[in-house]
């Protein structure tokens, strides 16, 4: 009888763990048993995630039987699980938060992936590079969110200092220039020299900035690599005259990056809208310290705009609550006031063109010295070039960090890393 | 006694749940995963490739970048942590010392450190401008090194960290041979006239080969897997100086989602994990 028991109890365990298994694909999210159509399972990161939360409050007037659940995931823990699940749609959230760069590749590798919110994004109200982001296989498969336009955040008072005028650095070799002075010049609260910018020495960032507003990329528009472009060359040439020059800090991670703010050792940052969140968070007792210029020109070429980051919104396809989700962030991400909200609070950059017009954009902001600084990022927000980024982004991505090292640490000429770069992409990708 | 034809069943059914699982979380894996390194994924689906996958992986510099990291790691790393565990394990076993207890704990404490606070800790340290360990090579009159910027001390920095995190895991193990070797072994040598070193190396060394060689093995194959700390530390840079197989095989199946070429890389690491443990063995038996 006992033995019977024990035997029993064995297979109850072993059942029991088979069971375990089959649910531990929906382990740790909510929407897997939330299939009632009202609770709305959310996954962002950061400041987004605080936007959506305000978003939801709001949405709740009207729809009071819908309810959220918010969890905050980074993006690589977003990335993971949408690698991992997003082949069985199971286990993921209603709405997830993903970086503009990232959605065409998860796009085309799981055609079926995201919902089509075609029926919910009106192109013609968004800027063109967030649709160009979310276009995939004929299909918007996510809805713009904030975009990235860049412009070069400064120290006024240490281009005080130094005796450097911000409006007339009108190009790199300008930049350069006022560079060294300040340089030589400054030094951080801390006692140690200040430098004119971050620059990650092990990273493709400056590189790529600089490479779109130059008008080049990794990928043309059917995706061919063009890595050794004459704007790539031309790009990579003034990165490593920039970086050769002394004046760039070295970070290695965000949190060295956001250490540039706490530090007070850099007097500019070329960096896109959101860094304004950044500042004020990191910097607090840097009010009326900070201003806003215009990126540097290529020297001979008219000034022009770059990008970097921005996210969207995707709805898995498989979502139980496939309607609600898709009214909920048809509502966050185009209501007027809640846009406004999200861009002077958070430094979310909203590509709904509509709102533009509000007048709380054209006021200034005194932690950037009374400068009204959203004005000119509106303005540079229409100037962004769209990127095809493509389903190899990522392993481009990497590549091109290690051909930049090469440049900055190893003292690699441009053209051979570029066309070292160029070769091993065409290899892996075919094209 | 002649058991019933239940009971002889019955150890199996307690065995149930162990191989149920066993079979699910890597039986399974390891047969799939073997049929997804002939596969190409894309477009939700994977297709059959036949050897494409492996074909790739030995055209790519990046792949023998990372064998190399790799090897390095393992040939300075393993002897030199090894070497140190059992320095350590001999010294705490000293009649002189007191507080034995706390020595064993701190040396192990590392081990149960969470990873990733570990890494970041360490990466703080070997910051450049502000960096401990760099405060401490100028206040001896050396030269800042570039630890994260520059290829060989950023495999220095990944090999310190390490050798930091899982030298008093292995001083335990080896710890616990010292402890089951019989006192009176000491003594003849003692009488015998063997100093310290003398009974290092007679008495202490021969007596726990097993041990030895079974710690060997089990860092052989971690080092073979390392992933964390170049992937928090470095990045696997710069230039891929620092990435590892482990690295590399996750960015290209959760990054780059390159599940098919993953899958070639993982077996790839499978066969020379084995050939290495094979050998190790062999190394063993033919010195018995």
């Amino acid at each position: 009888m006992k033995k019977r028991n024990l035997l029993a109890s064995a297979v109850a365990l072993t059942a029991a763990a088979a069971f375990a298994l089959t649910g531990c694909g929906g382990g740790n999210s909510a929407s897997a048993e939330s299939g009632d159509g009202n609770t709305i399972t959310v996954w962002a990161w950061d400041v987004a995630l605080k936007q959506l939360q305000e978003a939801s409050e709001k949405f709740k007037e009207t729809h009071p039987d819908v309810e959220f659940v918010f969890e905050e995931m980074g993006t690589d823990q977003i990335y993971t699980k949408l690698a991992t699940t997003l082949s069985t749609g199971k286990g993921l959230a209603d709405v997830i938060q993903i970086e503009g760069e990232q959605v065409s590749g998860y796009a085309t590798k799981y055609p079926d992936g995201f919902a089509d919110l075609s029926d919910i994004v009106n192109e013609d109200d968004f800027l063109d590079v967030k649709i160009g982001e979310v276009s995939a296989n004929g299909k918007i498969v996510g809805f713009p969110w904030d975009a990235g336009p860049v412009a070069l955040f400064y120290r006024r008072d240490y281009f005080e200092q130094a005796g450097v005028n911000a409006e007339d650095i009108k190009t790199w070799d300008d930049f350069i220039e006022a560079g060294k002075k300040i340089t030589e010049t400054c030094t951080t609260p801390s006692g140690e020299p200040v430098k004119m910018l971050p620059i990650a020495p092990n990273g493709s960032n400056f590189w790529k900035l600089i490479l779109t507003e130059n008008g080049g990329s990794f990928f043309d528009a059917e995706g061919n690599t063009i890595v050794n472009s004459p704007e790539a060359l031309e790009a990579m040439e003034m990165a490593k005259k920039i970086y050769d020059a002394g004046i760039a800090q070295n970070y290695s991670d965000w949190a060295e990056y956001e250490g540039v703010v706490v530090n007070e050792n850099v007097a500019t940052i070329p960096e896109a809208v959101w860094m304004i969140g950044t500042i004020k968070d990191k910097g607090p007792d840097q009010s009326g310290k900070w201003g806003v210029i215009d990126l540097p020109a290529f020297p001979g070429k008219d000034p022009a705009g770059s990008t970097n980051g921005g996210a969207n919104l995707v709805i898995p396809s498989t979502s139980p609550n496939l309607d609600i989700a898709k009214e909920f962030v048809e509502f966050a991400l185009t209501d007027q006031q809640l846009q406004v909200d999200g861009f002077v609070n958070y430094g979310l950059f909203p590509s709904y063109i509509p709102v533009y017009d509000d007048p709380t954009f054209s006021e200034p902001d005194e932690f950037f010295g009374g400068q009204k600084i959203y004005e000119t990022f509106i303005k540079l927000g229409q100037t962004v070039p769209s990127v095809n980024y493509t389903e190899n982004f990522n392993e481009a991505l990497s590549a091109a960090g290690s051909a930049c090292s090469k440049v900055y640490l190893e003292g690699e000429d441009p053209k051979t890393a570029l066309d070292e770069l160029q070769n091993d992409l065409v290899s892996k990708f075919g094209k | 006694m002649k058991l019933s034809k239940k009971s002889r069943f019955f150890p199996y059914a307690m065995l149930l749940p162990t191989v149920v699982i066993f079979a699910v979380f890597m039986i399974y894996p390891i047969i799939y995963s073997f049929y997804l390194s002939f596969t190409e994924f894309s477009g939700g689906t994977y297709n059959f490739v036949g050897l494409q996958n492996y074909i790739e992986l030995f055209k790519d510099p990046v792949f023998y970048k990372a064998l190399f990291n790799t090897f390095f790691y393992l040939i300075i790393q393993v002897p030199v942590m090894i070497g140190l565990a059992l320095l350590l394990a001999v010294l705490i076993e000293q009649k002189f010392i007191r507080g034995r207890g706390f020595f064993r704990m701190s040396t192990f404490l590392p081990t149960i450190t969470s990873l990733v606070a570990y890494a970041l800790i360490f990466k703080v340290l070997f910051n450049t401008d502000h960096g401990l360990i760099n405060y401490l090579v100028e206040f001896f009159g050396g030269e800042k090194i570039q630890w994260i910027y520059s290829a060989w001390p950023a495999r220095a920095s990944i090999i310190i960290s390490i050798t930091w995190r899982w030298v008093g895991y292995n001083m335990v193990i080896l710890l616990a041979g010292i402890q089951a070797i019989p006192t009176d072994l000491y003594e003849s040598a003692s009488l015998d006239g063997a100093n310290f070193w003398q009974k290092l190396r007679y008495v202490t060394i021969p007596s726990i080969k097993p041990v030895i060689l079974f710690t060997t093995i089990t860092s052989t194959i971690g080092t073979l897997q390392l992933f964390d700390e170049p992937y928090i530390l470095t990045q696997g840079g710069p230039n891929y100086a620092t990435i590892t197989l482990g690295e590399y095989l996750y960015d290209n199946g959760f990054t780059f989602l390159k599940f098919g070429f993953a899958s070639a890389l993982g077996y790839v690491m499978v066969i020379i994990i084995g050939i290495l443990s094979f050998i190790q063995f062999r190394m063993n038996k033919e010195e018995k």
